[in-house]
């Protein structure tokens, strides 16, 4: 198996819109007051005309869609191959993405349109009326891959991948898969997601799994945040040809979906950890996770990171991506990472760890884990 | 340049569309040219364009929602698979699983009970998040949650690790394909359970489809709407269905004796960089595709037999499908056996991938081609012999499918037969 290099990260997030700005530490805002008594984190400095110079390409494109795209070019640059069409034709992409946002307000005239015994009869024509036909291709998950293979030129391998928190760890998990295994040199990979929709909202407060504030005390739960991360990962040899800065290497990547009743993630992390880097650490290690507002996962989490410092004597830092973020969902996975990569192949980098372990725990199934390393 | 990668084993597959609840009705009828179209009975068409589809046969009450149905078909067509497999004897399939299912979203039905539950007006469902702490948690949640569908299989199944969804629209059965054959070829795994799942067959998706002028408009003659290849094809037919297929190691299949059907000998993919909802002008990205099909197999063009062809009967895909075929295969394309399923089943978009792999692989069991039917009026810029109207015997041992999705991600799998290797 080849090594496979971090040589690319970008970012839109609520921490700032480039990875120096994420890293740089700025204090992320949550609004408590669009959806109250809900928070979000919206995106700070997030300029959508950067790499998309066109109106009718932006309208085309729902706001995680500029997102990605954004994300997706930052990192295509930081590896030094935005525009590169030989490189892009064989880049593969693997995309975390839902569905984009619906237009809230069709649907309320919709519903108001239909009512009464025929609601059905007058639903469709309703219909025909509200409904816009651009609409339908802003909202499929695939077109934030199609997108980014229109604007940007990668057109190796497109997949997307749907299933919140493990969908942006398996599109990390597989797109090493592809180098490791030889079918690709370079892989583009990361996730996007849209807090500001009231019916995702909604579909999470049903589920009581979101945080309330009424502006004196604040209930635990989930803030959901929006933004969009991406990766270029790159086999070390080819980088290595092209003069590619590395940002790290991957020492080792994890999924799996523990039965919680029965095996904490904690222990889950655990075994995976073991698998990654074997019995034999001696590196100093930093941790990033972030328990996305789960006070559940904040303990299982804990107990990992306790585990790790008695082990290896260097946990040398613990850092909250969920801090910095919000919860990205199916981004979350992949905004770890590229803050893990940051750490390692920052501008700063002295007196830091030898290797980053990133966790991603899904609110209701899934735990994953990326273990990055210092090149040396 | 690419040396050819290892074939996978199938070892059981399960079909279910409009023309059948297993393989074996819906082989019948494919293979005689029997159309399964028929006007839409489930749900309200009044003032819809269309009001016709490929609705499956009655497998779970009309009321079924249709994040239920996509559960629902999934199970349906995994037992037949795994039952012709024998690899699971309690109904357990101890794997993972590779899922091709459609977006989740709250369903109009849904809305609508919402509205009644919740007592809103005007200002819209959604305008109070908060109102939706009072409702009936797991249902309102569980609705909008992408994992949901395979979540649910692979517990019922028993599957093994994450559930893997993906979306890749019309290409997605094809690639759920993809990422299995990867995972069996890496040694990650000796077996896997790939699924195609589609149910969204509704009044919106019908709008929205129709608002892109996709779809066919002929209410009058459902069974001779989808004429993929014809010069007077209006549009595609939207279909409801499931295929699920057992794949393995050839290793681990011969060593439990596993009698074994076919083979996935290759598998290319290729995105379009040029629009989001048209094929590069040049065909470029499609021939590209198939051509990485072929060298993954380590075979030459000249060795494919038949394909299986996307035909969608859309003007747009079926003269870029065959713009594509005719620069790769050149003298041979106009000899090609080239038929569509989509003439008799329909569309069936995020499981067609799997579908027409299965009618591919049933195609080289039974040594017979399954037609193109409604091919009464000839593209003549579509020079193929699309094996019009009824099926034919012919022996093949090597079928490219094609399936090409909406957005620019386009898959072809190369299948062979069990004799071959």
């Amino acid at each position: 198996m080849g090594s496979v290099w971090v040589t690319g990260v970008g970012i839109v997030s609520a921490a700032g819109s480039s990875a120096a700005d994420v890293l740089s530490g700025q204090a992320s805002q949550t609004d408590w007051s669009t959806f109250a008594p809900y928070g979000i984190r919206p995106v700070v400095g997030f300029d959508p005309e950067r790499y998309v110079p066109k109106r009718g390409d932006r309208r085309a494109m729902s706001s995680m869609m500029l997102y990605a795209v954004d994300a997706a070019a930052q990192a295509l640059e930081g590896a030094g191959i935005l525009g590169d069409a030989a490189l892009l034709g064989e880049t593969g992409l693997l995309v975390a993405a839902g569905m984009s946002d619906r237009d809230t307000s069709a649907d309320a005239a919709l519903l108001e349109a239909a009512r009464g015994d025929d609601q059905w009869v007058r639903h469709n024509a309703a219909m025909q009326e509200q409904l816009r036909p651009t609409l339908f291709l802003a909202q499929l998950p695939n077109l934030v891959a199609g997108n980014i293979s229109i604007l940007l030129g990668v057109s190796g391998m497109s997949r997307t991948l749907m299933g919140e928190e493990m969908a942006g760890a398996e599109c990390i998990r597989l797109g090493i898969a592809q180098i490791a295994g030889g079918q690709r040199r370079i892989m583009l990979v990361g996730g996007c997601f849209s807090a500001e929709r009231p019916e995702v909202l909604a579909s999470y407060a049903a589920a009581g799994l979101l945080s309330r504030s009424d502006g004196a005390t604040r209930e635990a739960g989930m803030v959901i945040g929006s933004g969009a991360a991406f990766l270029v990962l790159e086999d070390a040899d080819h980088a290595r040809r092209r003069g590619a800065r590395p940002y790290g290497q991957v020492v080792g990547a994890a999924t799996g979906r523990a039965d919680r009743s029965a095996v904490g993630p904690a222990e889950q992390a655990w075994q995976q950890w073991q698998s990654i880097v074997g019995e034999e650490d001696s590196a100093s290690v930093a941790l990033v996770g972030g328990a996305n507002g789960s006070t559940l996962l904040a303990d299982e989490e804990r107990a990992f990171a306790d585990r790790l410092a008695a082990t290896t004597d260097r946990l040398v830092e613990h850092r909250s991506a969920t801090e910095m973020f919000g919860h990205l969902i199916d981004a979350s996975a992949p905004a770890r990472a590229v803050v893990a990569a940051m750490m390692l192949g920052g501008a700063s980098g002295e007196g830091q760890a030898d290797r980053v372990v990133c966790l991603e725990w899904g609110h209701g199934y899934g735990e994953s884990q990326l273990v990055l390393e210092r090149v040396q | 340049m690419n040396k050819a990668s290892t074939a996978v084993a199938v070892t059981g597959v399960g079909l279910l569309t409009a023309n059948g609840l297993d393989c074996a009705s819906n082989w019948t009828r494919l293979s005689n040219g029997v159309s399964g179209i028929r006007p839409i009975t489930r749900f309200e068409t009044e003032g819809l364009g269309t009001r016709f589809a490929g609705c499956v046969p009655d497998i779970c009450p009309d009321e079924t929602t249709i994040a239920d149905r996509h559960i629902l078909y999934a199970n349906h067509v995994a037992a037949e698979a795994m039952t012709q497999s024998g690899i699971s004897p309690d109904g357990r399939f101890a794997g993972p699983l590779f899922m091709a299912v459609p977006g989740a979203e709250h369903g109009w039905e849904d809305l609508f009970q919402l509205r009644d539950e919740l007592a809103v007006g005007a200002e819209g469902l959604f305008a109070d998040p908060a109102r939706y702490e009072r409702l009936d948690r797991t249902r309102t949640y569980l609705r909008r949650i992408d994992a949901r569908v395979a979540l649910q299989v692979a517990d019922d199944l028993g599957c093994t690790g994450v559930p893997l969804t993906t979306f890749t629209a019309c290409a997605s059965g094809a690639s759920a394909i993809q990422f299995a054959v990867e995972a069996i070829r890496s040694g990650e795994t000796e077996r896997a359970l790939v699924i195609g799942t589609e149910a969204s067959l509704s009044p919106e998706l019908i709008t929205r489809f129709s608002l892109l002028s996709a779809l066919s408009r002929r209410n009058e003659d459902p069974s001779g709407a989808s004429r993929p290849f014809s010069k007077d094809r209006d549009g595609f037919v939207m279909a409801e269905g499931a295929a699920a297929l057992v794949l393995e190691s050839t290793e681990a299949a011969r060593r439990r004796g596993a009698e074994i059907l076919a083979f996935v000998a290759g598998c290319g993919e290729a995105a379009d960089t040029f629009h989001r909802t048209r094929s590069s002008p040049d065909a470029s990205s499609i021939i590209r595709c198939m051509s990485q099909a072929i060298s993954d197999a380590g075979i030459s063009v000249d060795t494919v037999d038949y394909i299986n062809a996307h035909g969608t009967s859309t003007p747009e895909n079926d003269k870029m499908e065959g713009k594509g075929i005719a620069a790769l295969f050149g003298n041979r394309a106009p000899l090609m056996p080239i038929s569509s399923n989509k003439s008799m089943i329909g569309h069936t978009l995020t499981a067609a991938g799997a579908v027409e792999a299965v009618v591919s692989i049933l195609t080289i069991v039974h040594g017979q081609l399954p037609p193109t039917i409604n091919y009464v009026t000839p593209d003549p810029e579509l020079n193929f012999d699309v094996v019009p109207d009824a099926g034919r015997r012919q022996q093949v041992d090597c079928v490219l499918s094609n399936s090409f999705g909406f957005g620019g991600q386009n898959v072809s799998l190369l299948l062979t037969s069990a004799h071959g290797r």
